[in-house]
């Protein structure tokens, strides 16, 4: 009896789960496409759009440095260590690490670090413009919300994540490199190798970017506009963005890889 | 003169603002150890539960997330080279090592980091912290330790569960679209990693764990009076914690490495 019962609770958990995400995906959908459509429709605030650009993608560059730049160190510290046991040296991991960074690191780290910092941030200020009624006093004033608030930010996203992970594909082969001179004495001109590098790995980076880049700030809009009033929704809608913004980068990769190893193959 | 002197500010400015705020974790972070046996059992209990129990479902899908792009991405090289007898190994081993507990601490930097600075932020900006205060009951001993505790116990656990996770979807990623049977993996896969692999992962989640919930009840309690202040602290502390566990993890990574 026991056994049932916990077999039931569990799928109905797992079903709320389901429900649940299911609807939250869902809205977002929904949101994008009509962000997508009134971005063609309608005029482009393009002095506010800039200033996003500089909000998402300027703001970010120290912090995407710093996380790059120690993610090369740690990856070739770890593939080096292996190579040195199994091969006696590091020489052969240039190449192969330049691929994994192209089609996987680059976009999966960058959009997960993004999530954190640029949803949120979105999120909390639209939150916050909720709960004072600034987007009902928009309203009144017969603005279009989508295009006055969300058409900017998803622009300036949508270029600036892609802009910022061939950014961070950069740092972390340099840092990298530096590693692999360093610490296995590998010297840079057989370290970065583009031999492994080939236009299916590029194609499949691309597109993960300018996926990561249409959802993030769309994640960030959508938590936001669901915050209800006081003070605590704030935070709350900061965490759901959070946690929204990392699982969708999650599945966005997941989808991509697999499709692309299933063309390729 | 002005702008002989304002990059200097700037960078004098920044250097004095970060220092202060990690001055400021360890100062939390030593209060936290002198007064750890204090602490209310019933509220670690409730906390252990709110931490873990409520984060499992996105700790399932971080495992399942890991094992399948693992298997997908080393598959790439397993095909070109035909050599399907170390495909457990470099998933498994990778995962393990490094992704794992990786997405696991970002994945607990935005569940439980930001929920974190969200709670004791709001309490602050509403006076209940003060209240606290009034009723000579230690904010510290009361709200932080508790999380504190509940967080370091709960993320070395999840990740034993990932870590399985990652194992299972790994097999059937490889059954399902490499077309390899499950025992080739799992061969591989027992007869390649060894213990250390996997206490390697544990160790580098419980040390990411005192991280984030330290940071993340230092930048709650930094609240000032007014609401719009929460979004951007919870902002500004998943950034630390993210930075922070980058950080730690080429620390950790280099001492067990070389």
């Amino acid at each position: 009896m026991f056994i049932i019962k916990l077999l039931k609770d569990l799928a109905l958990y797992l079903g709320g789960l389901l429900v649940y995400s299911q609807k939250h995906s869902d809205g977002i959908t929904k949101l994008l496409l009509k962000t997508v459509i009134t971005s063609f429709t309608t005029k482009l605030r393009l002095k506010e759009t800039i200033k996003q650009a500089y909000i998402i993608g300027y703001n970010s560059l120290p912090f995407i440095t710093v996380i790059m730049g120690i993610l090369g160190i740690i990856l070739v510290t770890e593939f080096g260590a292996q190579g040195v046991k199994i091969t006696g040296s590091a020489t052969e991991v240039g190449g192969p690490y330049l691929q994994l960074i192209v089609r996987q690191f680059g976009p999966f780290i960058t959009g997960m670090m993004l999530a954190n910092k640029v949803s949120t941030s979105i999120s909390a200020e639209i939150s916050s413009m909720k709960i004072t009624e600034q987007l009902d006093a928009l309203k009144m004033n017969g603005a279009n919300i989508t295009q006055y608030l969300i058409v900017p930010r998803f622009i300036a996203g949508f270029f600036m994540v892609f802009i910022l992970i061939i950014y961070a594909v950069l740092v972390a082969e340099i840092s990298g490199a530096i590693t692999a001179k360093y610490v296995f004495g590998v010297p840079y001109e057989v370290f970065v190798n583009f031999q492994f590098v080939e236009k299916s790995d590029i194609i499949q980076g691309v597109i993960k970017s300018f996926m990561i880049g249409a959802f993030i700030p769309i994640i960030g809009v959508y938590s936001g506009f669901m915050s209800e009033t006081g003070s605590k929704s704030v935070g709350d809608s900061a965490t759901r963005s959070v946690v929204m913004g990392l699982s969708a980068v999650g599945v966005i990769d997941l989808v991509v890889g697999g499709v692309m190893f299933v063309i390729t193959g | 003169m002005n702008i002989v002197y304002s990059p200097i500010i700037f960078i004098g400015s920044k250097f004095i603002d970060y220092l202060s705020i990690t001055g400021g974790i360890f100062l939390l972070f030593l209060n936290i150890l002198r007064n750890f046996f204090k602490v209310n059992y019933k509220e670690v209990i409730y906390e252990l539960h709110s931490v873990g129990v409520k984060s499992l479902p996105i700790i399932f899908m971080t495992g399942i997330f890991v094992g399948t792009i693992m298997v997908i991405q080393t598959g790439f090289y397993v095909r070109a080279y035909n050599i399907t007898e170390v495909l457990g190994w470099g998933a498994g081993f990778t995962a393990f090592r490094e992704i794992s507990p990786l997405m696991v601490g970002l994945m607990f930097s935005g569940r439980i980091g930001a929920n974190n600075t969200a709670e004791l932020a709001s309490m602050k900006v509403s006076e209940q912290i003060d209240a606290l205060k009034i009723l000579t009951i230690d904010p510290v001993v009361y709200l932080v330790i508790p999380r504190f505790i509940a967080t370091i116990v709960m993320i070395t656990l999840l990740t034993v569960i990932t870590d399985t996770m990652t194992i299972i979807s790994g097999a059937l990623t490889s059954k399902f679209l490499l077309g390899l049977d499950f025992h080739i993996f799992l061969d591989s896969f027992f007869s390649y990693i060894k213990i250390e692999d996997f206490t390697v992962g544990l160790v580098k989640s419980f040390i990411f764990g005192i991280m984030i919930s330290v940071v993340s009840s230092y930048y709650g309690l930094s609240a000032k009076r007014s609401s719009k202040d929460i979004g951007f602290l919870v902002s500004k502390s998943v950034v630390f914690t993210a930075v922070g566990i980058f950080l730690l993890d080429y620390i950790l990574t280099t001492t067990f490495e070389l």
